[in-house]
């Protein structure tokens, strides 16, 4: 099952090892689940240093050894179909999701994407939370 | 004409043709995006030449703020 992991998840994962995020990291670890995720959104993660309070060399060991496939930089060219369903801002997700061939997008950002429009438009991309994809595994 | 002299990965060693000119491996301008025509940053740190794409040909990103970032720790079930 290959799952297309968004920086939200990947931060939260960092600062929490509790969470559902880091248990979804600890399936990709264990070969339960194919975690990807693009250049792009490892460069959504490596703005918040300050935050996460590591520096981006921890950061990117961290996401090394999360075993997490990092795909390259999604283009605009990549994210031409998506533009004007989405906001632009969050466009890489759906293209770098979709050109990754898979089946979910995990995120916890419920403003921007865990939208029941936005779910419908990227069917049958499935957008979900951390909490409904380990619901997948009980 | 192939410039390219020695490849060893990430580093080859290019030949610089009249007025400086010089050719970018195909492999590398594909990879980053680069075509015929654009405009690149050349850079000089010390004695190295660093080139870099526009960063405009990359798709934008959002910048999550602190508070948002809490959110997503108090969502964070697992």
């Amino acid at each position: 099952m290959r799952v297309y992991f968004d920086a939200s998840v990947i931060i939260a994962s960092i600062l929490s090892s509790t969470g559902g995020s880091s248990k979804l990291l600890r399936y990709v670890k264990n070969n339960k689940i194919v975690g990807i995720t693009s250049q792009t959104a490892v460069d959504e993660v490596l703005e918040k240093t300050e935050k996460l309070k590591r520096s981006k060399k921890v950061i990117e060991d961290f996401i090394v050894k999360s075993r997490l496939l990092v795909r390259k930089h999604i283009t605009l060219k990549e994210i031409e179909p998506y533009k004007d369903s989405v906001h632009i801002e969050d466009a890489h997700l759906i293209a770098g999701a979709v050109l990754t061939k898979c089946k979910y997008l995990v995120s916890l950002d419920k403003k921007h994407l865990l939208r029941e429009d936005i779910k419908d438009r990227f069917l049958p991309l499935l957008l979900v939370s951390p909490k409904e994809l380990l619901g997948n595994f009980k | 004409m192939n410039q390219a002299i020695i490849n060893n990965n990430q580093q080859e060693w290019l030949k610089i043709l009249g007025k400086g000119m010089v050719t970018l491996p195909k492999k590398w301008r594909d990879e980053l995006g680069i075509s015929s025509g654009d405009i690149v940053k050349a850079k000089k740190e010390g004695n190295k030449v660093v080139i870099e794409p526009q960063k405009s040909k990359l798709a934008p990103y959002r910048v999550y703020s602190d508070k948002e970032i809490d959110e997503f720790l108090k969502d964070d079930i697992a």
